[in-house]
């Protein structure tokens, strides 16, 4: 055990940044080791950070003290609410960033952590005495001593990119991949899976006729992501919409056979949410025109990022096909699409702190899991930076749940169900969606960021303050009488008036109506305004939403004990045993969550529990659940089969 | 087993009578669990050691008094090995020759060789845990060994052999449905993906909340098929109640149980009408302690009325009607009721009856609202008992308003999911006819599946993602 422990994090992606940075102002002394430090921070697909899902997690980083939140902030473009005409819940945040300046900001920012030590290597081998990490070799030469390994090496495993027929070794487009570190895990027992993902063309913007595109501006004001660091904030770029043609589509088709992904080529699982144009000029044929985005990869850059139009084409007919759009009819290419295939190492292997379960101190985070995007690169490597510092110090680690976080929810999935293509966050993938949102993430998740030592005890302070206030103008607002004669709705005017609170929950009443309906409401910061109008107008539903959280918690707090030997369940099916032995879950809950196990396995692994802590005498005097509540919280998940 | 997990061993080996209690021409002990067979062995003197027998096999020998070495009975055993058993452990059933005394010997002599007795329920709810059978197939078989008539065995049948299960997987794909396409306008807003319509919607929800009700009346028939129908013989006394019930249960011969009252107000006895198993209560006992006919409103008999799924009520044709008339919990209520005039046989004319009939009517209270179902009957002679069955069988289909081929028996605990998921799809109707934003509509049909799928135990997530991707072209 000790206070100050030496934390390994190989990678300089968004995994990597968050690990070394949490890692090292927990007080850990962190060698954070990069191929090319340079490199650190590099957006290696689309200029932006959030989306619909995405957002939530940046707002989770930055309220548990991670970096990514402000790292957009500085380097945002452009500012732009997704879904903003629908409700509060699923309300997401994106912004544009210029690459350079991300870059610069990541890097910036890991210069000035105390604690980090960045190292220009590429590790090859993970040194292991005993089941426990000891230390991570490079091709240098070098040997890293540590107490424990963020391992974050994104797509670089044994990478191959491919552009048509033209196959090279590589993780990124001029990058060399990683090779033999795979292998070596390989021989330590680790299940290794093959999947891929692609990336569109570069265009030069000055070729594009922006008078055929559809302008898609920023929001104003902009709204920035790190409410812990509010920096300012401008809308500089605009984003454009055009359309394929099915001219463009015949190139495609005419062409597949030169396509990777369609001559066996490529063997790795894609992500059916991000398919490459040529997929969905196969599998939709009947879709006259795809979208094409058109994003700025920065200020006083040329280069446009053109979303929708992944692909591993030949670069003669990406041209081609892109000529074919009229907005494009002159393009040119700064460099083409490609596509990447990768090792990952399926994340079932892991338990919920992101800890392999076979080797000790040893931690996987972001794409190397299975995963894609940015954001839930962040997420883990943030968990998992924690969690190294947190299990070298002998402390009780950090597990967010599914009703905490968007990142409790992917964890849960990645560890549990694991994945069959490269997993991206939805909202729909949180069953306590209403309760997950943008706004209330530091309500969420500060008390945790507190406990590990990434957040202050009077940040925390504030953020309680602020709940506690909007708790007190929400109650205030009940007692507040708003008389007719000023009132639009005819059934209250004749009622003599309603309280403000009555008021808010009618659909469409805000604040600000209030105001005008002559209600003298006390003066209070916009922020929790909204926070207000917001737990008025949904508080029915966050009460339902609330209870189905308790009957969540109830089946997580039935813990099965981690040397608990699942092989000594008698009369369990042989596939329920292999798949517990597995996945090894740490609750009932999460035992209940594994695809194929029914809720016969469930019971009978609950009838052992509970007998065994009765012998043991853990427990006395506990209440023995009844079969009806685990039916009523049993989430069975399945695989998705397209 | 619906209501508390009872504390069970699995360690432990049970055993049990599986015949009914009463005089038989052979008797069934089951024994499950890890010693199932070393235990039957112990007390087991046949040609060969059970122990080294296969499964499916019969064995003929003695059992004798593990204590005095006795023998008590001459058995047939039969050896289930595990998995392959009803239990899913290994489990042996003894044939005894009949009675209640060999059967307790054998029992007997299985405890004191170190078998525990079984719980009521046990050996199904280890056949539950050990993967045999899933929950609705195990509250199936509880119906099939309370079942009281051919209907309620074939009804349990139905339901064992996974008719409701497939129903409400069947809802829960058509509630996907629903909810891909909502999640589609909430995580894909950006893509250039059909807008399905509200009205498309509303119908999609609409023909869900007409399956779910489709099969909520199926509870009808399913407690009827259970519990009886249950018809209440009401009156004031010593209008021919009890000759009437006994009348009727002794008419039938068909009696299918003589379960005695559970409480000791009211007698019931079950007979077969139309292969419906029809309950029917006396409310005899409490005649002593009633003098008038203003006091019936209180009490079991009211209770048992209310519950009731049709009230007879009798009348003395002898009496005055005025005094005999049936209070409002009877009249004034939505279950069907009828009156027999009883005693008919005692008027002198068939003019007599006619107007003591006519009087009856007209003295009812309700007589404005329409004519008083009436019928002349005389327990004694039999006269208009066949009527009253009609009548009475009339009532049964009418309550089985899904009497149709093919219905499926449902109990409490799939009615109370499916009322809550028939609630969760009103709601989100109503939060999509106001115009609410997608995610409460979309949290309304989650909550609903999420019921639909604790009946059969599983809820999923990704299969709504599953079925976005496999039909609509996503991704930018």
């Amino acid at each position: 055990m000790t206070r100050h422990p030496h934390i390994v994090v190989v990678g300089g992606g968004h995994a990597g940044i968050e690990a070394a940075s949490a890692a090292a102002r927990m007080g850990a002394c962190v060698t954070f080791i990069s191929q090319d430090p340079r490199a650190i921070g590099r957006m290696s697909c689309n200029p932006a950070i959030g989306g619909i899902g995405k957002g939530q997690i940046v707002r989770e980083i930055d309220a548990l003290g991670g970096r990514m939140g402000y790292l957009a902030d500085r380097a945002g473009i452009q500012f732009k609410v997704l879904n903003r005409r629908k409700g509060p819940a699923v309300q997401s945040s994106r912004c544009q960033c210029d690459r350079r300046l991300y870059q610069t900001a990541a890097q910036e920012d890991i210069a000035a952590t105390e604690g980090i030590t960045v190292a220009t290597d590429s590790i090859c081998e993970i040194a292991t005495r005993g089941g426990r990490v000891t230390a991570a070799i490079g091709e240098s030469g070098n040997v890293y001593t540590c107490d424990g390994i963020v391992l974050a090496a994104g797509t670089f495993l044994e990478a191959i990119t491919h552009t048509g027929s033209e196959v090279k070794p590589g993780g990124r487009i001029g990058e060399p991949p990683a090779t033999g570190l795979s292998a070596q895990l390989r021989g330590l027992g680790f299940d290794v899976g093959r999947l891929k993902t692609g990336t569109p063309p570069r265009l030069d913007g000055r070729t594009i006729d922006y008078s055929l595109c559809t302008i898609q501006p920023g929001d104003e004001p902009p709204i920035g992501f790190s409410r812990r660091h509010p920096i300012p904030i401008s809308n500089a770029e605009s984003c454009w919409l055009t359309y394929t043609t099915p001219e463009t589509h015949r190139i495609i088709g005419d062409n597949i056979g030169r396509s990777p992904l369609f001559n066996g080529q490529i063997t790795g699982i894609g992500p059916r949410y991000c398919p490459s144009i040529e997929d969905k000029v196969v599998k939709f044929a009947e879709k006259e025109r795809h979208q094409l985005f058109l994003e700025p990869e920065g200020l006083g850059n040329h280069e446009i990022y053109i979303n929708g139009f992944s692909t591993s084409l030949p670069a003669d007919v990406q041209l081609m096909a892109l000529r074919s759009v009229p907005a494009l009819r002159n393009v040119e290419m700064t460099r083409p699409g490609y596509a990447v295939e990768y090792d990952y190492f399926p994340p079932t292997q892991l338990f919920s702190t992101l800890e392999t379960k076979l080797v000790s101190g040893l931690f996987f985070a972001g794409q190397i899991n299975g995963t894609s995007g940015y954001e839930e690169a962040a997420g883990q490597g943030l968990v998992a930076g924690i969690n190294a510092v947190l299990l070298a110090r002998g402390e009780a680690p950090f597990v967010p749940t599914r009703a905490e976080a968007y990142i409790g929810v992917m964890i849960d999935d990645l560890v549990t169900v694991g994945v069959d293509e490269p997993y991206r966050m939805f909202t729909s993938r949180a069953e306590h969606r209403l309760h997950l949102r943008e706004d209330n993430a530091p309500e969420r998740l500060s008390v945790h960021g507190h406990r590990v030592g990434l957040i202050s005890t009077a940040e925390l302070e504030r953020v309680r303050e602020r709940s506690e206030a909007v708790t007190r103008h929400a109650r205030a607002l009940a007692d507040l009488f708003v008389p007719g004669h000023n009132l639009p709705f005819e059934g209250l005017k004749r009622q003599g008036g309603a309280s403000a609170h009555d008021l808010l929950r009618i659909p469409g009443v805000s604040m600000r109506d209030l105001s005008s309906y002559g209600a003298e409401i006390a003066p209070m910061d916009e922020s929790i305004a909204s926070a207000v109008e917001l737990a008025i107008k949904y508080g029915g539903y966050m009460e339902r939403q609330n209870r189905q959280i308790d009957r969540f918690r109830r089946m997580e707090d039935e813990r099965i004990p981690v040397a608990f030997d699942f092989s000594l369940l008698r009369g369990l099916r042989r596939e329920a045993k292999e798949k517990f032995q597995k996945i090894r879950p740490a609750t009932l809950g999460q035992a209940s969550r594994i695809p194929g196990i029914t809720s016969a396995d469930v019971s009978l692994l609950m009838v052992h529990l509970h007998t065994r802590s009765r012998q043991i005498a853990a427990a006395p005097g506990r209440r023995f659940p009844s079969l009806r509540r685990l039916f009523h919280v049993k989430h069975h998940r399945l695989p998705i089969n397209g | 087993m619906r209501n508390a997990f009872p504390r069970i061993d699995l360690d432990a080996t049970i055993c049990a009578i599986a015949t009914p209690p009463g005089q038989g021409g052979l008797g069934i002990i089951r024994v499950s669990g890890p010693n199932a067979i070393a235990l039957t062995d112990r007390i087991f003197r046949g040609q060969s050691a059970l122990l080294d027998c296969p499964g499916y096999t019969v064995h003929h020998g003695f059992i004798h008094d593990p204590a005095s070495g006795m023998p008590v009975d001459e058995v047939l055993v039969t050896l289930f090995r595990a998995p392959r058993s009803y239990s899913g452990e290994d489990l042996v059933e003894i044939s005894t020759h009949g009675g209640g005394v060999v059967l307790g010997r054998v029992l007997r002599a299985l405890t004191d060789s170190g078998a525990s007795p079984a719980t009521p329920g046990e050996f199904t709810l280890r056949a539950f845990l050990n993967g045999r059978i899933d929950l609705t197939e195990a509250e199936a078989v509880g119906d099939l060994i309370a079942a009281k008539t051919e209907a309620s065995a074939q009804a349990a049948i139905t339901q064992l052999r996974g008719g409701l299960h497939e129903k409400v997987a069947f809802l829960r794909t058509s509630l996907t449905a629903v909810l891909a396409r909502l999640e589609m306008g909430i995580d894909f807003t950006e893509e250039d993906l059909p807008v399905e319509e509200t009205s498309s919607l509303a119908k999609r929800l609409e023909n869900l909340k007409g399956e779910i009700a489709a099969l909520l009346a199926g509870y009808a028939r399913g407690r009827i098929l259970r519990d009886g129908f249950q018809v209440v013989l009401a009156g004031p006394p010593n209008v021919g109640k009890s000759t009437l019930f006994n009348r009727l249960a002794q008419d039938d011969r068909a009696i299918v149980t003589d379960i005695p009252g559970t409480t000791r107000d009211i007698l019931r006895e079950y007979i077969n009408l139309d292969g419906w198993p029809l309950c029917i209560l006396d409310t005899a006992g409490l005649r002593d302690s009633l003098d008038t006919v203003e006091r019936i409103g209180i009490g079991k008999t009211s209770e048992a009325i209310v519950r009731a799924d049709g009230v007879i009520w009798i009348v003395d044709a002898t009496r005055m009607p005025e005094d005999q008339l049936p209070p409002e919990t009877v009249t004034n209520n939505s279950t069907p009721y009828l009156i027999v005039v009883n005693k008919v046989d005692a008027l002198s004319s068939a003019a007599d009856t006619d107007a003591i009939l006519k009087r009856v009517g007209q003295s009812d209270p309700m007589h404005s609202v329409g004519p008083a179902p009436l019928l002349p009957i005389s327990a004694i002679g039999g006269q208009g008992i066949e009527e009253l069955l009609r009548v009475v069988a009339g009532w049964i289909s009418t309550a089985d308003a899904s009497a149709r081929e093919g219905a499926i028996a449902i109990n409490d605990r799939h009615r109370a999911a499916l009322t809550s998921a028939q609630a969760g799809v009103e709601r989100a109707l109503s939060a999509l006819a106001s115009g609410a934003e997608l995610e409460i509509i979309a949290f309304e049909a989650k909550t609903a599946s999420t019921t639909l799928g604790e009946i059969i135990g599983e809820t999923t997530t990704d299969e709504i993602l599953g079925e976005i991707f496999a039909n609509f072209c996503v991704g930018k």
